[in-house]
């Protein structure tokens, strides 16, 4: 036998099974189907049919995902406290979007709250009042009704209103989620009166769903990926991504 | 090394490397793919394995023995003597094995006067399907035309020896039953229980001169003490929560949401609440389970049994979580109704020593709610017992325990605050009202032990040793030496 050719043809068999297997992974991580083309396109004229209509721009690709266990993070008040006497107020003329956030941030650091799944959100000024807003993220996948919100008045932070859920650890295994159409028909059947609707955005979270849960003083939780659709301006409906 | 062979070693390692690649490929790429979205249930994928499971005829076994000497002379036979159930069944079967059998329905009036009597009654706290209990004793009925249903009280009297007596429960009908067959051995059962030493009961109508036939003991020893126990699961063991959870959620027990109260309960959850899992601080355990749109057949009492006691045996195991054995028997059946479909809830109770065990509070050590082929409802809450603790119990002396006219005449008061907080008004202007109206309505005194939360307002971690006296659905549970109330009473058929 000719082992140097038999090791050639092993090797290029090897070869070509591994680019096969790499492809089918790499292609079954974000492929969206012809199928799921047109599904989606008739989901949304069966849609506006119903009176809803979709102006956000709608995520294509299909994953899997594993849930997320959270645990609901104490703050330490005693900490906070202590920073919020300690502060020296920045004069009111130098008070602007830019220095309110930077304030916000260096007062979150000292608090020792910032983490990377701190991500900012947006800053509001009301006579003089800021609020500077930060949600939770974990690899760039929000945490839903986990936030934290900085109030600056007078050239200091005045108080810090904080919900927070700390990632603990992924589930083992993962699940693909529901395409986008199977959410938005889910979302069309709850909606029962036909009133009209305009669907903003549409994202991937993590959700707890607290529905019913009938629970009190929890310590942790499992989110599970959800479709969050925001409609009407603000109205917000969440869509199990599990089948 | 000349240059071939060192593109040829090369090419070796090139070649494993790549084999472990492709192996690892194949596996990331499947992997998830195994992870099916439907749950199978740990229990289904190792079907083959054999549970440990109590035999249906050992959790099948009467609640009370009761043996009249006759002129008000009783005694309950004592659950280490329950040999002379064995004996009892074995004549009832010979008996209802013959050809002539002839069955006559009776009144209640003429049960109580044959009873009477030198007699037993084996008495059951649930009703039981006549035909089906008998075949499942292995008990040969030659006669068809049976209009027995239930039964639950069965009775053999001196006063008429050619005949058993059966009061069916549910349909609140007795039935005299008569057959040529010598019954000779059941003679032979109470003059043997007679000859031995026995806990003498009297009607409490001989020492109140009040109408209540509810047998009274009087003078018994026990080599009952505290008992101390631990729980079978706490909420810090985490591997152990979730291997048990595993049994209920199987393969997607990933995708079981699980919640952690601050008081130490862990919830799993699957799907919107399709199934919930509970475990709870005190180490009590529940599982509740949405009925599927699967279609529907009721199953019969003793296959619903059955289903019952392999869901337990599946899940948590009949011992404790830590291998504790204690001995378990059926304590109640009940038929249930939920989504109009019918079922039977099962309570299953411990004997500890010879004992059984009573939780407080209306709470059950193993209770099963099976709807045709489903599981809607289980709850357990198993006492870990050290082998060792219970073995020494064997050997303990006998002490004299308080007499329950005592625990009575102590407690009357107590007792009238539990029935008027239950709803039911015990009569009276004078101490000696409250007393007689009081007695007259307890319905059983019985011996066990009674797990209490707390005594003295301290969690104890112990059982007590109890008299427990029952009115209706109202157990209370009185220290057996001391005769203080203990825990809370319970409303509903708690001991365990």
């Amino acid at each position: 036998m000719d082992w140097t050719k038999a090791k050639n043809i092993l090797i290029a068999a090897l070869l070509a099974t591994n680019l096969l297997l790499l492809g089918i992974m790499v292609y079954g991580n974000t492929k969206v189907s012809a199928e799921d083309a047109i599904f989606l396109k008739n989901t949304i004229a069966v849609l506006e049919a119903r009176n809803i209509v979709v102006v956000a721009e709608l995520p294509r690709k299909s994953i899997r995902m594993p849930v997320l266990t959270v645990e609901y993070d104490n703050d330490d008040a005693e900490l906070i406290k202590m920073q919020l006497m300690s502060q020296e107020a920045l004069p009111i003329s130098e008070m602007t979007e830019a220095s309110a956030r930077n304030l916000a941030e260096s007062f979150i650091e000292k608090c020792g709250l910032m983490t990377k799944n701190v991500r900012y959100e947006g800053i509001k000024e009301n006579k003089g009042i800021y609020t500077v807003s930060y949600s939770d993220a974990i690899n760039g996948i929000a945490i839903e009704d986990s936030y934290m919100n900085c109030i600056i008045k007078d050239g200091k932070v005045e108080a810090i209103n904080r919900l927070w859920l700390k990632p603990v650890a992924f589930g083992k295994t993962k699940k693909r989620i529901i395409p986008i159409a199977q959410a938005l028909i889910k979302f069309m059947s709850e909606n029962k009166d036909n009133s009209k609707i305009t669907i903003g955005k549409i994202e991937l979270v993590y959700w707890l769903d607290s529905v019913n849960l009938g629970v009190e003083s929890l310590v942790s939780d499992t989110a599970f990926p959800a479709w969050k659709i925001v409609y009407n301006g603000g109205q917000i409906a969440h869509i199990n991504a599990f089948e | 090394m000349t240059r071939p062979i060192q593109i040829e070693r090369v090419k070796t390692i090139f070649i494993v490397v790549l084999f472990i690649m492709t192996i690892l490929l194949l596996y990331f790429s499947w992997k998830d793919s195994f992870i099916v979205s439907i749950k199978i249930p740990i229990d289904f994928l190792s079907q083959e394995e054999t549970i440990p499971m109590p035999l249906t005829e050992d959790l099948i076994k009467p609640n009370e023995i009761m043996v009249n000497f006759g002129s008000d002379a009783h005694t309950i036979v004592a659950r280490k003597d329950y040999a002379y159930w064995d004996a009892f069944v074995l004549s009832v079967s010979g008996f209802l094995n013959r050809e002539n059998l002839t069955i006559t329905e009776i009144t209640k009036n003429q049960f109580d006067e044959a009873t009477g009597f030198r007699s037993i009654r084996v008495k059951f706290d649930y009703n039981l399907p006549f035909k089906d209990t008998l075949a499942q004793l292995d008990i040969q009925l030659n006669e068809n035309n049976i209009p027995i249903e239930m039964f639950t009280w069965i009775a053999y009297s001196t006063a008429i020896k050619d005949s058993i007596i059966i009061y069916d429960g549910k349909n609140q009908k007795y039935y005299r039953l008569i057959s040529d067959y010598d019954l000779t051995a059941l003679n032979t059962i109470i003059d043997d229980i007679e000859k031995n030493s026995f806990d003498p009961y009297f009607p409490m109508r001989v020492f109140l001169g009040l109408d209540n036939s509810t047998l009274m003991p009087i003078s018994v020893k026990t080599e009952m003490k505290e008992i101390a126990y631990g729980k079978e699961i706490n909420y810090y063991e985490t591997e152990k929560i979730v291997k048990l959870a595993q049994t209920f959620f199987g393969e997607g027990f990933d995708f079981v949401r699980k919640i952690t109260e601050s008081s130490g309960t862990t919830i799993y959850m699957y799907g919107y609440g399709q199934e919930i899992l509970i475990l709870n601080k005190d180490g009590a355990i529940e599982y509740k389970e949405e009925l599927g749109n699967a279609s529907y057949s009721a199953l019969s009492f003793f296959d619903s049994l059955d289903l019952a006691a392999n869901f337990i045996g599946a899940h948590g195991s009949w011992e404790s979580l830590n291998g504790t054995k204690l001995t378990p028997y059926l304590k109640d059946a009940s038929p249930i109704i939920i989504d109009d479909k019918s079922g039977y809830r099962f309570k299953f109770g411990m004997i500890i020593n010879n004992h059984p065990l009573y939780l407080d509070g209306g709470r059950e050590t193993l209770s099963v709610d099976v709807i045709g082929n489903e599981i809607a409802n289980y709850k357990r809450q198993m006492l870990d017992i050290s082998q060792n603790t219970l073995d020494s119990l064997i050997n303990e002396p006998l002490r004299q325990t308080m007499d329950p006219i005592n625990i009575l005449t102590d407690n009357h008061i107590a007792i009238k605050t539990v029935l008027n907080a239950a709803g039911i008004i015990v009569p009276g202007t004078t101490e000696t009202d409250f007393f007689e109206n009081t007695s007259i309505l307890i319905d059983e005194i019985k011996m066990g032990y009674v797990k209490t939360d707390e005594k003295d307002g301290i969690q104890t971690g112990k059982v007590y040793p109890a008299w427990i006296f029952r009115v209706g659905d109202i157990y209370m549970y009185f220290d057996i030496f001391t005769g203080k109330l203990l825990g809370n009473p319970n409303q509903g058929p708690g001991g365990v």
